[in-house]
């Protein structure tokens, strides 16, 4: 009979504990980071029961910083480091990994490469038709992020006197970003490599001046456009739940999904 | 209770301004959370009308892709479209569009042709044609329907492009277009009751609802751009709030900026802030009331209390307190330190009539020691001299007179011991003595002082004491308790003509450290009557007049004696049948002493035997005598030298006493206190630290003869007390107690 009651004290403090520790964790922020952490959290969410983690549509990295900072979120998403005015507000930055900005076509494209300079001719308005890099006869559906887009700023300082045609649609969230491209199969658009995931036809990967936006050249530093994003959360620690997810994305398991799209992991020492 | 005072007053304000603080913290908080709730209300209005308009936008949308779709399926465009190239299509075609146009709810249809021209547009719209390669006819001619946007002419234009099919070819492509004007919006906003304009992302005012929502800040729409956040600017001044919305409609991003009043909302606030005012004002008034009362329930206690001060003032210092200018804890303060200066000032007086009683009791001490000493000094002559006379005077005729002279003397002393005894007790300056005696010395000595007398009138004495006290050790004043026994026994014999006088001690209580003694002294004499008793131990009374004349004494045995008891613990009291005898009784309680006790030292020597023993063992032994008084010298010199044979120094004060102290050895040294230059205490103190003088007995002799001289002579270092006049034979028991023991102290 005691050994029963002592059972029974055990569970009850089991089934206690694990109802206070159980949390559901909301990651809002940048588009960029998405779909990529997007995949981490369901495979997060899948490997373990206690904890749920959610990444929410893009509330731009505004948002992200935004809802940190007000407390309705304990961790946010950002697509490139804080910069000093964000970081001066109190915030704290995790990096989680490099990924290549991409050069993409619709999934009717059937030019396989481009260069640097055709890039900014094609932004310019010069080059209107896919046949002349190479492709097919088809005019070119140039789509881009608002200028203040973390991608925007990376492109601007590789293809240097970027200019922009009347005829390039503005977007100012991925989501929409995407949604163009497979709407438009003759679109054209540059974007973070992990993003095309989410991306519902076979959007093509234009090869940079011949080099694939991979990790490998991430890596050896010959593919030109690279960015890094990360998680932010206010300093004093963060909750169990995003410690436990913070830990699965740092996992090998974690590293295994951030290849699988691209991403090379941040080496957490340096 | 008075409102007007201040107390009050400041107690009703201070409820006063708590109920004021209190309201000025809840509306403070409430306001702070109603103006943050109703901040939160209107962007969420805003928000919600910005995602309104956006889907009111769709909605058009799907208008327009509907109607697209319907005209493009139309089998005479589809045909005449196939056909263009060879017959005249255009009116076709037109009339069709504009048959379409009529109740689609579209701004405008156009089509194109395979060549991405535009080939017909409605009438009635003021637009360019679009330009080469513009987005969704290459889609359309390619079979997918599209939606774009684009800006054209300045304003928002939307477009539902369907392919047209002849024959399951697409053979052209049809636009239902809307056009999103200042009109567009204004019909809206109307709708959704806030001003409505679309900004474009490089910051031009596509389409506005009024003129003042058009006015928009560059850095704003900037802000909402990079921030993809809706940027919300409230104005509580001009009851205004506006939201820079970023969207994308269809395929491009804008800004919708929504400006709305919270006027109403505001106007609804102040009302409520009105209401909670007013309502606070009469819980704040509800409170003072209520304050109001409870301050007269809770100050009552302080009210009594100041009018009690009040009256006590106007009592004790016959001062009105003001109550119009005080409140009541001021007017008890006021009192208090009125009655406070009050007591200071009796304070004062008292102390200084205590200063002014003790001054006169010391000159009262004063005056009786020095009478003391004054009567003491000739007695002793008058005493010393009778003595050496009768001593070797054989004359029958002169012996009788030097007799009744040293009787007379003797009375003489006694009544002037009483008087100095009683002059002591009613200045409450007597204190008793510590010695060590024994009962059964005390009735001998007793019995040798008055068996004479009673052997006389042949009268029995008798003696009863218990056994078990007889030999028991006690400390107490064994002379003022002798004395008080000789008075009872003396009154006792003096009162009886025949019969008997009995004295009776009975021990009452025994324990290890002290013992309650009952003395009694019953006789068989004259009585006393009830109502002279009543009176008996007042000073200087006797049963009656005839009384005094017929006994003689002065009447101030009984008082002293009874105040002996007193001062000892006890009472006398009284029994007594006239005619039949009378009987006299104290209990007082005695301490046993722990040593023992010499009972020859006790026992007081007869003097001849002593006279013998000193001329026998100490003739020629160097005594030095300090006396200032030159008949006094005589006297003792005559007893000294001429009767024992000492060889005496006379010293004539302190000063020559210890130069001839200094200067020869001494066996004894008899010291009289009260001396020009050096008196006998300092003298004696100085003696003892000469070489050779520690053990030196120096026994004091002097006229000087209360308790607390005899306490000085012994703190000064001498060994002995006897007080003049000097009785000769307990000179010569003193002086042969001290020569025999060397350097022995006083018990």
């Amino acid at each position: 009979m005691p050994i029963l009651k002592l059972i029974s004290l055990i569970a009850v403090a089991a089934l206690c504990s694990q109802v206070a520790f159980s949390e559901e964790l909301i990651i809002p922020g940048s588009g960029n980071p998405e779909y990529v952490l997007g995949e981490l959290a369901n495979a997060f969410n899948a490997s373990q029961s206690t904890h749920r983690v959610l990444i929410p549509p893009s509330s731009g990295m505004a948002g992200g910083i935004r809802d940190v900072l007000e407390g309705r979120s304990t961790l946010g998403r950002v697509g490139r480091p804080l910069n000093e005015a964000e970081a001066a507000q109190g915030l704290v930055y995790l990096p989680l990994g490099h990924e290549a900005v991409a050069v993409v076509g619709g999934a009717g494209v059937t030019a396989r490469g481009i260069a640097s300079a055709q890039v900014t001719e094609v932004f310019a308005g010069k080059i209107t038709n896919w046949s002349s890099l190479g492709g097919k006869v088809a005019p070119i559906r140039v789509i881009r992020k608002e200028s203040t887009d973390a991608i925007r700023r990376q492109i601007g300082k590789h293809f240097k006197g970027l200019t922009y045609a009347d005829s390039v649609k503005i977007v100012h969230r991925d989501t929409y970003l995407i949604e163009l491209l497979d709407r438009y199969p003759t679109s054209f658009t540059v974007m973070n490599r992990s993003a095309l995931g989410g991306c519902q036809t076979k959007v093509v990967i234009l090869p940079l001046d011949g080099l694939q936006p991979s990790i490998e050249n991430i890596a050896n530093g010959s593919y030109p456009l690279v960015m890094e994003f990360g998680l932010i959360h206010k300093p004093g620690g963060v909750s169990p739940a995003a410690k436990s997810f913070i830990d699965f994305v740092r996992s090998p398991d974690g590293a295994r999904i951030f290849r699988l799209h691209g991403v090379m992991v941040k080496n957490t020492n340096g | 209770m008075k409102l007007k005072n201040p107390i009050t007053v400041a107690l009703v304000v201070l409820f006063a301004l708590l109920a004021m603080l209190s309201y000025w913290t809840a509306t403070w908080v409430t306001n702070d959370l109603l103006y943050v709730s109703l901040d939160k209300r209107e962007e969420e209005k805003l928000n919600s009308i910005s995602l309104a308009l956006v889907n009111l936008i769709e909605a058009q949308n799907i208008q327009a892709q509907i109607t697209a779709r319907l005209t493009a399926n139309r089998n005479s465009v589809g045909r005449n479209m196939a056909h263009i190239k060879r017959i005249n299509f255009l009116p076709v075609i037109g009339n069709a569009l504009d048959e379409a146009l009529r109740d689609s709810g579209v701004d405008f249809l156009e089509v194109f042709d395979q060549q991405e021209v535009m080939v017909y547009r409605t009438q009635g719209i003021d637009l360019s044609p679009p330009s080469a390669g513009s987005w969704g006819v290459f889609e359309a001619l390619s079979g997918s329907p599209s939606l774009v946007s684009s800006v054209e002419k300045g304003s928002l234009t939307l477009r539902a492009i369907e392919p047209i099919q002849h024959d399951g070819v697409v053979v052209g492509a049809l636009s239902a277009g809307l056009r999103i004007t200042p009109e567009v919006l204004k019909r809206i906003s109307k709708n959704l009751g806030a001003e409505l304009a679309l900004v474009a992302s490089d910051g031009k005012v596509l389409a506005a609802s009024s003129p003042a929502v058009g006015l928009v800040s560059p850095e704003e729409v900037n802000e909402a751009f990079a921030k993809k956040i809706p940027i919300y600017r409230l104005d509580a001044n001009r009851h205004n709030a506006r939201v820079y919305f970023p969207l994308v409609v269809i395929d491009s991003a804008f800004v919708l900026v929504v400006d709305s009043s919270s006027q109403l909302a505001r106007l609804q606030l102040e009302q409520a802030n009105q209401r909670a005012t007013f309502i606070s004002l009469c819980i704040a008034l509800f409170s003072i009331l209520i304050g109001v009362i409870f301050l007269r329930w809770i100050l009552r206690p302080l009210v009594m209390l100041r009018e009690r001060a009040e009256k006590t003032a106007l009592e004790l210092t016959g001062i009105e307190i003001n109550a119009e200018s005080t409140n009541e804890i001021t007017s008890v303060v006021t009192v208090l330190d009125g009655m406070t200066e009050l007591l200071t000032q009796r304070n004062h007086e008292l102390s200084k009539a205590g200063a002014l009683a003790e001054a006169a009791n010391r000159s009262k001490s004063q005056f009786i020691a020095n009478m003391s000493h004054e009567l003491r000094t000739p007695m002793n002559a008058i005493i010393g001299l009778t003595h050496m006379l009768s001593r070797n005077n054989n004359a029958p005729g002169q012996r009788d007179k030097l007799g009744k002279i040293s009787h007379a003397a003797d009375h003489l002393l006694q009544l002037l011991n009483d008087i100095l005894d009683l002059s002591k007790m009613d200045a409450e300056q007597m204190l008793l003595e510590r010695t060590q005696f024994t009962l059964g010395g005390l009735m001998r000595h007793l019995e040798s002082l008055v068996s004479s007398k009673a052997e006389s009138k042949k009268i029995k004495l008798v003696f009863d004491v218990d056994r078990n006290c007889l030999q028991q050790p006690f400390l107490g004043d064994a002379l003022r308790l002798q004395q008080v026994l000789v008075n009872l026994v003396g009154n006792a014999v003096k009162f009886t003509e025949q019969g008997h006088v009995t004295v009776a001690v009975r021990l009452l209580e025994n324990n290890e450290t002290s013992a309650l003694l009952r003395f009694e002294v019953s006789d068989s004499g004259i009585g006393i009557s009830a109502e002279a008793v009543q009176r008996i131990f007042d000073p200087f009374e006797q049963a009656d007049g005839s009384t005094t004349r017929q006994y003689g004494g002065s009447g101030l045995g009984l008082t002293i004696s009874q105040r002996f008891v007193q001062l000892m613990g006890g009472e006398i009291t009284v029994s007594s049948t006239l005619n039949e005898g009378s009987s006299f009784a104290f209990s007082i309680a005695l301490t046993k002493s722990v040593e023992q006790f010499d009972e020859s030292l006790d026992s007081v020597a007869l003097g001849a035997h002593a006279e013998k023993q000193l001329r026998a063992e100490y003739y020629g032994a160097r005594i030095l005598v300090a006396e200032d008084d030159w008949v006094n010298q005589e006297v003792i010199l005559e007893l000294l030298r001429e009767v024992i044979g000492f060889h005496v120094d006379i010293a004539e004060d302190g000063e020559r006493a210890l130069e001839m102290a200094e200067a020869h050895d001494y066996a004894l040294i008899l010291m009289d206190m009260q001396m020009p230059e050096m008196d006998g205490v300092e003298a004696a103190i100085c003696i003892r630290q000469l070489a050779g003088y520690a053990f030196v007995p120096i026994v004091a002799m002097t006229a000087n003869a209360f308790a607390e001289d005899r306490a000085k002579c012994i703190d000064a270092g001498m060994n002995d007390f006897l007080t003049k006049p000097v009785d000769p034979d307990l000179l010569f028991v003193t002086l042969l107690k001290w020569l025999a023991v060397p350097g022995k102290t006083l018990p």
